[in-house]
């Protein structure tokens, strides 16, 4: 599969390129249609907290896990009681779908997809020149 | 897909990277198209506040 990256414009005035891949996460019936950006920093994949609610999944705040961030502030993230699936699909290709748990914050700025959960299992390339994401 | 600056930190749903809805709660911006007959075909992002590392 290949994705473009997406453009993010900033108050700055400035313009990123980002590496996002849209992605569904499903629990049982309940489905969650977004894009996500790869993060080969992310230890895990980490989603926003109000995901869960749209999922029904119940979190495990006995499993929370102190985060490091890159500027050193930390936060926690809680996983799902239970796996859910990470399906990334293309019109053409055959679809990716992983099964794992995934973890929850309330400090998201965004969606992250890790190693842990999502990385590990995939082989990704990123062509920053080209600005396009190949999934395998 | 297209995040402009204006909607950083809120949420966004989107059909073919054309954004449709824009709220600061994942609650309410569902509200604004979960009637729509298209709704399958939309997309929900969070946009960035601003630069990221991690």
């Amino acid at each position: 599969m290949l994705f473009k990256y997406s453009q993010q414009q900033l108050a700055d005035g400035k313009e990123m390129s980002l590496p996002l891949v849209p992605i569904t996460f499903r629990n049982k019936k309940k489905v969650f249609v977004t894009i996500a950006l790869i993060d080969s920093g992310a230890d895990v994949s980490i989603l926003p907290i109000e995901i869960a609610g749209e999922l029904g999944l119940k979190l495990d705040p006995k499993e929370k896990i102190e985060m490091n961030a890159a500027g050193g502030n930390t936060f926690f993230i809680y996983p799902s009681t239970e796996k859910i699936e990470c399906i990334v699909e293309q019109k053409g290709f055959r679809s990716i779908i992983l099964r794992s748990k995934v973890y929850f914050t309330e400090a998201a700025s965004t969606i992250l997809l890790g190693h842990n959960n999502f990385l590990y299992q995939l082989k990704i390339t990123l062509d920053g020149v080209k600005k396009e994401i190949v999934v395998s | 897909m297209k995040f402009q600056a204006k909607h950083a930190g809120k949420w966004i749903v989107a059909k073919n990277e054309k954004i449709v809805a824009v709220d600061k709660s994942l609650t309410q911006v569902k509200k604004q198209v979960v009637d729509r007959v298209d709704f399958g075909e939309l997309r929900f992002a969070l946009v960035p506040r601003g630069h990221i590392a991690g």
